[in-house]
């Protein structure tokens, strides 16, 4: 009896924390509805310092656009070299908007709750320390939040924050992945609810055009107004990731905005690379991290692949035709594209039914991919059909500049769907219970601890593989702490090791330290408009 | 005995009961979803919420949790690995984690016992103060220190073992971890058995043992340590159960897939059942050991044996 009273009382305490917990937050949320607020918190921050303190090769950031994430469809330019910056660190008139923001909301001092995740990185924690320093600076009363990744979106979806240091990955190498984000309606990702009527119609305009140039001038025009103009968020830092390579072995090739492809590495027949997080899950239509779609693209393809700088070259699909208008795009695929089980075997060949059920699959409901608008939204088809066995036709709804790059991403790619029927629940729960058509075959998976990939011999590109010396064997191994794998990289029992912290400046001069910029845009979302009145 | 076996049985089954209950209550508290995710619609999440019956009611949710449990289905997986059946998960990483808590609870018994029993012979010599200091440092240094002095010395510089887990080895590759895990059960067993070793030597019946001209080894096995180890064995029931349960830091650095480092991702993740099977297997095995330890107790101490046939 007693112990049920202890038991009792124990979920009583947990029930007010939580309670409590909620109260507390979105106190000064109104704040942030005064310009001068926004103004001061984007001035305040030495974005170059910060950056440069984080140690991990990661930079400044310029805009909401990472760098390295499009370049204009006509002359080429990177977006971020042609915008250049459009934030600015002046302490002298962040504490002037302060002060006339102070006096505005007629307060002595502002205090405001900076929400930050403890699992999102060592990168993350030292970044909000830094900015509540800044911010302090400036005459800010900042008390930190730390929260677990999974709670700190949900305070944001439920608007129970003042401020969060928060990301974006890039799902394709274009503006309108960060610019979609901030649009009025966008409930699931406008936390803040910034609201512009300016904003809204320029990137809504942008994205109804059909003139490549117009389009790209109004995604400028729309950063500008967004950062520079309502200072609706305030960017901060691109994520860098500091590792080193084998120097014996290259070929890995990393992209900011798409998935990095390990397809040609060369330098050695077995290679061991280590993997922070493991694979979340084998069905890559409903898989939504990097893990996950770095191993799709090595044990399946799709019609397209990317190269070395991110443009599209032909993978399982051998010709395109384009209509004049640029709407209708019609694939060959190959004749040797097959499907393989785990052991090697061709199953039967690739058809453009296949990729007909994938596509019908993907935006099925039952599926609940959250990947399901890939089709709709990023690569803008309406109508797609398998014309005969080996042709495929999609119908766009407009030209899209970036169609054929969006191809390689593995939501795209086939699926086999007799296969997937007959294994049921268990698909793609095992190396055995998936299918391959790429140029690696998932030879086993033993969750969290590693993964290996072994060179499909019946891929229609392997004699071109065995002439690069391409890798025979691709091991990835499941690691998590960084000492340790430092350690077996010295000892030459793997190939890669990911550097945190000061593991970065004692490795800096070592052969094949390599400093790679990541898609990431961390910046702070600012509670504008997301509050209980 | 055969009652008081099977009254314990059935206490242990219905606290495990109460447990379960918590657990649910605790989960449905715990703030965020398995499904808060940037890149995630809300109209996906209710779709997910749906397709996974986690709009249905606590309760409803409960009993139909304990009706699969029964049918040996723990649920699937929401964010680890999705849509894997969560007893399969944790089968295959407790027999890892098993495995090293196993190994490692061997070391600790055989050399705290070792150590204990050598500091309570040579009470206040140099032995007695070094077996302490060693004590002391054992329960002072965290596993994880250990754990990274082992892997530089023996493995990096002396590459005399793996530093990493490997399933084409797994003996050899757990033999550090193992040490690096047993070092604070080395020390707490060694003090416990020592202090007590020293109450029962002193103690009045042990002197009757010595008065009647009981040879040396015949009454240090015979009498003392088989006094001693009734509370030793009481304290080895939780460190047992702490072992054999996987530690999350040794996992993590070793990159051993264990159930300690499932427990940790499954919390962060929000991922419900996991977190519920983890906790739960945890509990399972804590009550399992504690019923187990009692009628040990009945073999070891007569007296115990003798006051519960008397009951």
């Amino acid at each position: 009896m007693k112990k049920f009273i202890a038991i009792l009382l124990t979920l009583l305490m947990v029930v007010c924390c939580v309670s409590c917990g909620k109260k507390e937050e979105a106190e000064d949320v109104v704040i942030f509805q005064n310009e001068n607020v926004r103004k001061a918190m984007s001035y305040a921050i030495d974005r170059v310092s910060l950056a440069k303190s984080l140690n991990d090769g990661s930079v400044a950031a310029e805009g909401i656009i990472p760098f390295k994430l499009a370049s204009n469809p006509v002359t080429g330019q990177d977006f971020r070299d042609e915008q250049g910056s459009v934030v600015s660190y002046d302490l002298a008139k962040a504490k002037e908007f302060y002060e006339a923001a102070c006096k505005e909301l007629g307060k002595k001092q502002l205090s405001i709750n900076l929400l930050y995740g403890t699992n999102e990185g060592d990168s993350v924690i030292k970044a909000a320390e830094q900015i509540a320093y800044y911010l302090e600076e400036v005459g800010f009363e900042v008390n930190l939040v730390a929260k677990q990744k999974k709670e700190r979106l949900q305070l944001m979806d439920n608007g129970d924050y003042d401020v969060a240091l928060t990301r974006w990955g890039p799902d394709y190498g274009d503006p309108q992945t960060y610019m979609d984000l901030y649009l009025s309606y966008n409930f699931s990702n406008n936390s803040g609810r910034y609201n512009s009527a300016e904003y809204d119609k320029l990137v809504l305009d942008a994205e109804a055009s059909t003139d490549p140039s117009e389009r790209w001038a109004k995604f400028l025009d729309a950063e500008k107004v967004l950062v520079q103009k309502d200072f609706g968020i305030v960017p901060v830092f691109q994520a860098g990731g500091a590792m080193i390579i084998r120097p014996t072995i290259s070929g890995i090739h990393f992209h900011s905005a798409a998935v990095d492809n390990y397809r040609h590495i060369v330098g050695k027949d077995n290679v061991t690379l280590i993997t922070n997080t493991d694979i979340v899950y084998l069905d890559y239509q409903y898989a939504t991290d990097g893990t996950s779609f770095v191993a799709a693209t090595l044990f399946t393809s799709g019609l397209t692949e990317l190269d070395e700088d991110g443009n599209w070259m032909l993978d399982l699909a051998e010709s395109v035709d384009v209509s004049d208008d640029g709407t209708v795009y019609t694939f060959k695929i190959r004749d040797d594209a097959n499907w393989f089980n785990s052991n090697g075997e061709v199953v039967r060949t690739v058809t453009a039914q296949d990729f007909e059920d994938a596509w019908n699959r993907l935006i099925s409901e039952e599926l609940a991919s959250d990947y399901s608008w890939w089709i709709s939204d990023v690569l803008l088809a309406k109508e797609w059909k398998a014309v005969d066995e080996k042709t495929f036709q999609v119908t766009l709804e407009k030209p899209n500049g970036i169609f054929m790059q969006c191809l390689a991403f593995p939501s795209a790619f086939p699926i086999n769907k007799d296969f997937i029927d007959e294994q049921g629940d268990q698909y793609a729960t095992t190396a055995e219970s998936i299918l391959s058509c790429g140029p690696y075959i998932l030879k086993s998976w033993t969750p969290g601890y590693s993964y290996e990939m072994e060179r499909n011999a019946g891929y229609y590109f392997n004699s071109e593989y065995d002439a690069a010396g391409t890798a025979k064997k691709i091991v990835f191994r499941v690691l998590e702490d960084t000492q340790t794998a430092l350690m077996e990289y010295e000892s030459g029992n793997i190939d890669t090791v990911i550097l945190s912290g000061e593991q970065v400046t004692a490795n800096k001069d070592k052969e094949g330290f390599v400093n790679r910029l990541q898609g990431y845009l961390f910046y702070l979302s600012l509670n504008i408009n997301h509050y209980d009145e | 005995m055969k009652k008081y076996i099977l009254q314990r049985v059935l206490i242990s089954l219905a606290t495990l009961f109460v447990i379960l209950l918590v657990l649910f209550i605790l989960m449905d508290l715990m703030p965020g979803t398995p499904f808060n995710d940037e890149k995630l619609t809300q109209a996906q999440k209710d779709i997910l919420y749906a397709k996974y019956g986690l709009d249905k009611p606590l309760l409803t949710r409960f009993f139909l949790y304990c009706k699969n449990m029964l049918k040996g289905d723990l649920g699937v997986s929401y964010a680890i690995n999705k849509n894997f059946a969560v007893s399969g998960m944790v089968k295959d990483r407790l027999g890892i984690s098993i495995a090293v808590g196993g190994m490692a609870m061997l070391i600790g018994t055989v050399f705290g016992l070792l150590l204990g029993i050598l500091a309570a012979l040579k009470h206040n010599s140099w032995i007695d103060n070094l077996c302490s200091a060693i004590s002391v440092f054992g329960v002072s240094i965290p596993s994880y220190v250990c754990a990274l002095l082992l892997c530089y010395f023996v493995a990096y510089r002396l590459n005399w073992l793996p530093i990493l887990y490997n399933t084409d080895q797994p003996f050899i590759s757990l033999i550090l971890p193992a040490i690096a895990l047993s070092v604070s059960p080395t020390a707490n067993i060694a003090r416990f058995t020592r202090s007590e070793m020293i109450d029962v030597m002193n103690s009045d019946y042990i002197l009757l043992v010595e008065s009647k001209g009981v040879k040396d080894w015949k009454m240090i096995i015979g009498h003392v340590l088989r006094n001693t180890m009734i509370p030793v064995i009481t304290v080895m029931g939780p460190i047992l159960v702490n072992l054999l349960t996987g530690s999350s830091v040794i996992e993590k650095i070793f990159g051993i897939p264990g159930i300690g480092r499932l427990m940790i991702t499954a919390i962060q993740e929000n991922d419900y059942n996991v977190t519920i099977a983890c906790a739960f297997v945890y509990s399972l095995m804590y009550i399992i050991t504690m019923l187990f330890v009692d009628i040990l107790y009945g073999v070891i101490d007569p007296r115990i044996r003798i006051a519960k046939e008397g009951d």
